[in-house]
């Protein structure tokens, strides 16, 4: 299953240590081999500062008690620096977390900065020690103090692409140490910074949003409330671009999360279209499953895929979680779709092709049914479901096209005696017209309720 | 007069002057006494101006006129001041200044007129004299307009003249009697002497020696010449000098011998104030008399280059023949001032060209060093250029000869890395290079023009030779020698590291490989292996050689980190244009959406117009080969169905009935035009159009039926003209060529007889031209069995109560599963009211399509629409005319939710394909700009913009709310 794994891609955008969880996961997987792991992590972490855990790996992968000595050395460094910037940063740290101080910082940056020098004797040196603080501790895997130095960090800093940076290092040690909620508030803010500032190339800007859609993995697969989350953010045009240009095989965590997100239905449509743009770069089970359901119509083909798909979900990090709910939802919209095409249905074919026993399947459509309000009946006879397609007759339509006419033209008479009576009373006017319009809104949503019964023809 | 003899000609005077007869030298000492007596003539005289016509003249001189006229314009300007003209003071002024402007680059550092620097003085005592308000009130408006200029104007001019001013002031008296125009004896004779030095002025003006005081009178001429002979400066030789002047210049020698006439004259009138009159004499009769010697032997020369050596007994040495007679004088010791000799000449008037290569090539058989060669080649590269004359294109033969020679100077310049030829490289003034030896060496000089000219002549013969001739093909031989000299030169530049020459080079090397396939490209590439400086390059790795992709992508990708923006834009589109050629649809399209480069192409010059329309062109032709129909349909559009697909692609010219080009504009359209072996075919991508409108347009015509849409807004004007057409003849033939056929296969498609659409399409011989013309004939006959069965269903779907699947597959030659994937798609898109019974394996028709055939049903639904047309109309106009731009009242919040639901209703009625079209077409137009907006966020406002007048004109469901969209933004 090496060829579905994306650790390989997504390790270049990611930071060293939130690659371990990803390494850790994949090791337990077994799809690549324990050594070759092994050996990754080291190298992994070699580069931090997390000298007893890299030298436990080292033992490991030499298979030897004693370690070298730079080992040693190196441990004795950073303890030393730690003790050092520990120093520098006290004045200011208490300085912050006293909470007069914290009371009387405002929005304007510079202003509080003057502040902090006039009365606490804070130099910019001593915010910029924080950051360095903030990030050796970061590197030790202490990530509570990291997250805590950098978000302090972030409010003193004047300078934009350290505050940037400093944000990132709160993310990820928010991430790691599992605070969803306070991660998913930091990356969104990140995300608006993102937006916000002006960078110096698209390519660097590019870079930075590509880096948030890996990042914001870790948040909107662990939030609650992340499948919101990540079909709105991934699909906000500037973000489509960016998985398009830089990072195509995020599209198969969109499209997991648009399948699992059932009520955000109409998204479908849109996935489609974009998965239909982007298959030239990048395809793996879980987007053809929707291309074989939403482009080709191949039934067949999709049941196969959605097969595949369990196994390709179980081996990611981030979607093992979620098979069993991508599975269920997957089923629905198959269902959903042959329903829509076809008129009668052969129970045994369906639940074949879903993966179902029969029994279960019949209960799962009746499910269905009430759940979609679709106009279908089950023949036992048959052994078949038969689907009444519904359509819009004529005079429906015409009816539906002319409805909102009424609203508009009283919209726009409102607004041409608003006009008349502007210079006299215009608040009291606005209020009236509003009024209007809420009556006017109810008086349709009533009249509307009304003709659906009248016509018993409900719409899915 | 040939350039040739003009050197030697310097030389024999050079000569001649050395060895002259005492007289000459007599004749300077005794100037030289005079010139004490002379010059304060000279300055008295000047003081007061000449009175004219106390004179008789035959001739004046161009300065002679200036100062007369500024004196006459000076005077009026006096006479409007006392008058309060000051309109007129204005306009005379600005005269005035410009003649003086003049005059003083005529005079040197001669003063002016004193008149002049006299009116000076007074304007500025007259502006600045400051005026009561009341007494300006008194003046119209004009008046004033005029003295509040003038006064600027002195204020500001009047400051360069401070000096003389002031000298006016101190000793106004003279100018007294001057204005009065009194003419006395003394005053006469001053005249007279002013004209003097005037006169030699003007001749020695010609020899542009170094700048000499007016003092110097006569003894000027004779002085410059003796100095001339002392020093060794580029402008050594008066004899080439004077010569090339007197001839290039307008007065031409008849004038100034008439001038010397009329010298003649004055002199024999006045002689008897003059006192110095013999010396002057002996000059003027001497010089008359040289001059006519130096004619007469260039002459001589001229007619009989053999002759020369023994015409001229100056000469030490006599050999025969031109060259050999040349041998002797010039050697590598002064090698470098021959050169500079020649090439001074240059672009003068009435020189030989051809006789300067010959001269050149002399040159380089006595070039002793490399660093003289290399100065002499690059002589003999600009001579050979000059010399093919007013031709359209440089003769073949010359071209090569001038290949060649370039050849030979990168060859001299590759052999000896110490010699650099750059731009900026200082000129030696000394003339020691025969003394070189092998150190580090600049010239000035630009490889990279030459290199541009070589190419640029090698275009404008192919553009020139017709195309079908065995001319053209023998010609087009040359290309793979020249790319050879380009990568040569890009090497070269390479290794001296002009970075601004690189990237032209590179861009040229481009032009030269982007339109040909791989295979041909590496064949060329082939060429340059042997190559010295090959591999070294850092432009292309070596790892890249033998990839042709790999190569064109590493030129270009050099030009995108160093080159300007024109020059970037080019190689994009060039690699575009590559990458397409070789059907990389994707990168090519993704390479040009990630460009933005449409959104500022319409601002850039009209050949990157031209290759960007190549590109797109190039695209839709990729995409057609890939089987994309609706890309190619996509890309192909604007570019045919504008109907000048000629200029766009700058092929030619299309005869344009409505407009008539001016000649000039017609000529520029000729000089643009690509080498016919570059072209685009046209009929293959208007082929290529009209097959994919076909495929594209026949289902949506049968669609109508169903979707009111379709009857409004055909996709391809241009292929409904042309399908009208065909119809209503009265009598159809069989189809002979491209049109005829697919408009055949159009018809028969909407039958739904796929199998003969099949074989009209596939008759079409143009197919040929495609490399993978059988996998493209294969694709187009799927495409044809689908749309026939599309547009089969949607023109019977009325008349049937449902329809076996496996009776469809049969009938269009396609498999069961493919049939209910189409079919499948079509329900779920809408595009067909009807269902699939999975049981009996039928598609079943519902109802409601039938309903949607009732006439009054379709007519209430047209009514339907059009009165929200009505409705939207009036919005419109409110918000344009009563609320200012904004749209009505409180609706944006209330009303957005509502239209939103409203829309997505509307949607689901709507046709699928219309939707697939719009979303694809978006895809092209705003939607994919979108997606490729690569990190570019705000570009989006724009993309959707662009979007919105597409999406409102063909009403699909993004229109209305795009527009809505619109109108909240606006």
């Amino acid at each position: 299953m090496a060829e579905y794994d994306l650790t390989l891609h997504m390790i270049p955008l990611l930071d060293r240590q939130l690659v371990f969880p990803l390494l850790e996961f994949v090791s337990t997987k077994g799809v690549y081999r324990a050594e070759d792991m092994l050996k990754a992590k080291y190298e992994l972490l070699s580069h931090t500062n997390m000298v007893d855990f890299t030298g436990s790996l080292y033992r490991q992968i030499h298979d030897v008690d004693e370690l070298p000595e730079e080992f040693a050395k190196k441990r004795a460094e950073v303890i030393r620096k730690l003790e050092e910037s520990e120093q520098k940063t006290e004045h200011i740290r208490e300085v912050i977390e006293n909470p007069e101080v914290a009371g009387s910082l405002r929005q304007d940056k510079l202003q509080n900065m003057k502040l902090l020098g006039e009365s606490y004797q804070c130099t910019p040196e001593m915010v910029l020690e924080l950051y360095n603080f903030g990030q050796l501790q970061y590197n030790c895997g202490n990530y509570g103090g990291s997250a805590d130095l950098l978000f302090h960090f972030s409010i003193l800093s004047t300078d934009p692409e350290l505050t940037l940076s400093a944000m990132w290092g709160k993310l990820a040690s928010e991430i790691l140490l599992g605070n969803w909620e306070v991660a998913y508030e930091d990356m969104l803010k990140l995300k608006e910074t993102i937006e916000k500032t002006h960078f110096k190339s698209p390519t660097e800007q590019l870079q930075q949003r590509s880096w948030l859609l890996h990042w914001s993995l870790f948040v909107f697969f662990n939030h609650p409330k992340g499948r919101d989350g990540i079909v709105d953010t991934f699909l906000l045009p500037q973000y489509i671009s960016t998985i398009q240009n830089a990072c195509p095989w995020m599209l198969r965590y969109l499209t997991a999360a648009v399948v699992t997100n059932r009520r955000r239905r109409n998204m479908m449509q849109e996935l489609v279209k974009i998965i239909e743009q982007t298959t030239y770069t990048y395809r793996d089970p879980v987007i053809e499953f929707v291309e074989a359901l939403y482009v080709d119509f191949d039934f067949d083909r999709a049941a196969s895929k959605l097969e595949q798909c369990e196994d390709v979900l179980d081996q990611d990090f981030f979607l093992t979680r979620a098979v069993d709910d991508f599975l269920e939802n997957a089923r629905f919209f198959f269902a959903e779709v042959y329903c829509r095409i076809h008129k009668r249905i052969d129970m045994v074919g369906l639940s074949k092709r879903l993966g179902m026993k029969q029994e279960a399947c019949e209960k799962w459509i009746v499910k269905l049914i009430r759940d979609t309000r679709m106009d279908a009946k089950i023949d036992f006879k048959d052994n078949t479901v038969v689907m009444n397609p519904s359509y819009n007759p004529i005079y429906q339509q015409v009816i539906e096209r002319t409805k909102a006419l009424v609203f508009r033209s009283q919209v726009l008479n409102g607004a041409i005696d608003k006009r008349d009576s502007l210079s006299s009373k215009k608040p009291e006017q606005k209020q009236k017209n509003r009024q209007q319009q809420q009556q006017q809104q109810q008086h349709q949503k009533v009249g509307r309720k009304a003709h659906d019964n009248a016509v018993a023809a409900p719409v899915m | 007069m040939p350039r040739f003899f003009r050197g030697n000609e310097s030389d024999s005077d050079s000569d001649y002057d050395s060895t002259s007869d005492s007289g000459a030298s007599d004749v300077e000492t005794q100037q030289q006494r005079s010139t004490v007596t002379s010059n304060r003539f000279a300055n008295a005289a000047f003081d007061s101006d000449s009175d004219d016509e106390n004179v008789k003249r035959v001739v004046k001189s161009a300065k002679e006129k200036q100062s007369e006229e500024i004196t006459e314009v000076s005077k009026a300007i006096l006479n409007a001041v006392r008058a309060d003209e000051w309109k007129e003071v204005a306009s005379d002024f600005d005269k005035v200044v410009g003649i003086a402007a003049k005059l003083s680059k005529t005079l040197k550092d001669q003063k002016l007129p004193r008149v002049y620097i006299r009116c000076l003085y007074e304007l500025e005592e007259a502006t600045e004299r400051g005026r009561s308000k009341e007494e300006l009130s008194k003046l119209n408006a004009d008046v004033i307009r005029g003295f509040n200029k003038v006064k600027q104007r002195v204020r500001k001019y009047n400051k360069d003249f401070s000096k003389q001013i002031a000298e006016y002031k101190a000793n106004p008296v003279v100018s007294e009697d001057e204005s009065d125009g009194a003419a006395g004896a003394p005053g006469g004779q001053a005249a007279l002497e002013q004209r003097e030095p005037l006169k030699s002025k003007g001749k020695s003006r010609a020899t542009e020696a170094n700048s000499e005081s007016e003092s110097e009178s006569d003894s000027g001429e004779s002085e410059s010449e003796s100095s001339s002979e002392a020093s060794s400066g580029p402008d050594d030789s008066w004899g080439s000098g004077s010569e090339s002047e007197s001839e290039s210049e307008s007065e031409s020698e008849s004038e100034s011998e008439n001038e010397r006439e009329g010298e003649g004259a004055t002199h024999a009138r006045y002689s008897r104030w003059l006192k110095k009159e013999p010396t002057k004499k002996k000059v003027e009769v001497k010089k008359p008399a040289k001059k006519e010697k130096a004619q007469q032997r260039a002459a001589v020369q001229a007619a009989a280059p053999e002759e020369e050596g023994k015409e001229d007994d100056g000469f030490t040495t006599v050999g025969k023949g031109g060259k050999a007679a040349a041998k002797p004088v010039i050697t590598a010791e002064n090698l470098s001032k021959h050169l500079d000799s020649i090439l001074e000449s240059r672009g003068r008037k009435n020189t030989d060209k051809k006789e300067a290569v010959s001269k050149l090539e002399g040159l380089l058989s006595i070039a002793a060093n490399p660093l003289q060669k290399a100065k002499v080649l690059m002589g003999l590269v600009s001579a050979q250029f000059d010399s093919s004359g007013n031709a359209q294109y440089t003769p073949i033969e010359l071209w090569h000869k001038t290949q060649t020679t370039i050849n030979e100077l990168l060859s001299l310049l590759e052999a000896n890395p110490k010699i650099s030829i750059f731009e900026t490289a200082e000129v030696a003034e000394d003339y020691n290079d025969f003394k070189y030896a092998g150190e580090a060496a600049g010239l000035r000089g630009s490889l990279i023009s030459f290199v541009d000219r070589l190419d640029d002549e090698f275009t404008r013969s192919l553009q020139n030779i017709d195309p079908h001739t065995p001319e053209y093909v023998e010609r087009m031989r040359d290309t793979v020698p020249l790319y050879v000299t380009i990568v040569r030169a890009q090497h070269y530049f390479e290794r001296i590291g002009l970075k601004d020459s690189i990237c032209r080079i590179v861009l040229r090397r481009l032009e030269h490989l982007y339109y040909r396939t791989d295979q041909v490209n590496a064949h060329v590439e082939a060429n340059i292996a042997p190559l010295p400086g090959h591999g070294t390059s850092t432009i292309v790795p070596a790892s890249a050689a033998g990839n042709m992709e790999a190569v064109i992508h590493s030129l270009c990708a050099f030009l995108y980190q160093n080159a300007e923006p024109l020059l970037r834009t080019r190689a994009m589109l060039m690699q575009i244009f590559n990458h397409a050629l070789h059907k990389r649809y994707y990168v090519a399209r993704d390479l040009l959406l990630m460009s933005h480069i449409q959104e500022n192409v319409h601002q850039a010059d009209v050949n990157t117009q031209v290759l960007y329309n190549r590109a797109l062109a190039q695209l839709g032709l990729a995409a057609f080969r890939l089987g994309k129909i609706q890309e190619a349909f996509d890309h192909t559009l604007e570019l045919v169905s504008s109907g000048r697909q000629r200029e766009l692609l700058a092929q030619g010219v299309t005869q344009q009935r409505t407009q008539q080009l001016s000649p000039a504009e017609e000529q520029l359209q000729r000089q643009r035009q690509l080498p016919f072996h570059i072209n685009i075919n046209l009929e293959l991508l208007e082929c290529v159009f009209l097959t994919s409108s076909m495929l594209i347009e026949i289902p949506y015509m049968a669609s109508a039926n169903t979707n009111p849409e379709a009857r409004r807004a055909p996709v391809s004007r241009l292929f409904r003209r042309m399908l009208d057409f065909n119809e209503r003849q009265v009598f159809i033939g069989p189809p002979e060529n491209t049109r005829d056929h697919i408009m055949a296969a159009a018809k028969a498609l909407a039958t739904g007889d796929w199998e003969s659409a099949r074989d009209f399409v596939q008759d079409i011989k143009i197919w040929s031209l495609l490399p993978d013309c059988d996998e493209i004939k294969a694709t187009l006959a799927t495409r044809i069995q689908i749309e026939a069965l599309r547009t089969y269903l949607f023109t019977y779907s009325t008349q049937f109560e449902s329809v076996g699947l496996e009776e469809l597959a049969d009938m269009f030659g396609l498999s069961v599963a493919k049939v209910y994937s189409l079919l499948a798609r079509m329900v779920y898109g809408g595009e067909l009211q009807a269902s699939i019974d999975e049981m009996s394996g039928v598609l079943v028709f519902s109802r409601a399509s039938f309903e949607v055939s009732s006439r009054l049903q379709q007519t209430a639904l047209t009514l339907a629409n059009k009165v929200n047309t009505f409705a939207d109309v009036n919005e419109r106009v409110f918000e344009l005319k009563i609320n200012g731009g904004n749209p009505p009242g409180d609706r944006q919040q209330a009303g957005n939710e509502q239209g939103h639901r409203h829309q997505g209703e509307r949607d689901g009625g709507r046709s699928n394909q219309q939707r697939g079209r719009d979303g694809q077409r978006g895809g092209r137009d705003g939607g994919n700009q979108q997606r490729k907006d690569g990190a570019n966020g705000n570009g989006n406002a724009n993309a959707s913009g662009a979007n919105r007048g597409r999406g409102a004109r063909r009403g699909g469901p993004g229109g209305g709310g795009m527009r809505r969209g619109g109108g909240g933004r606006r």
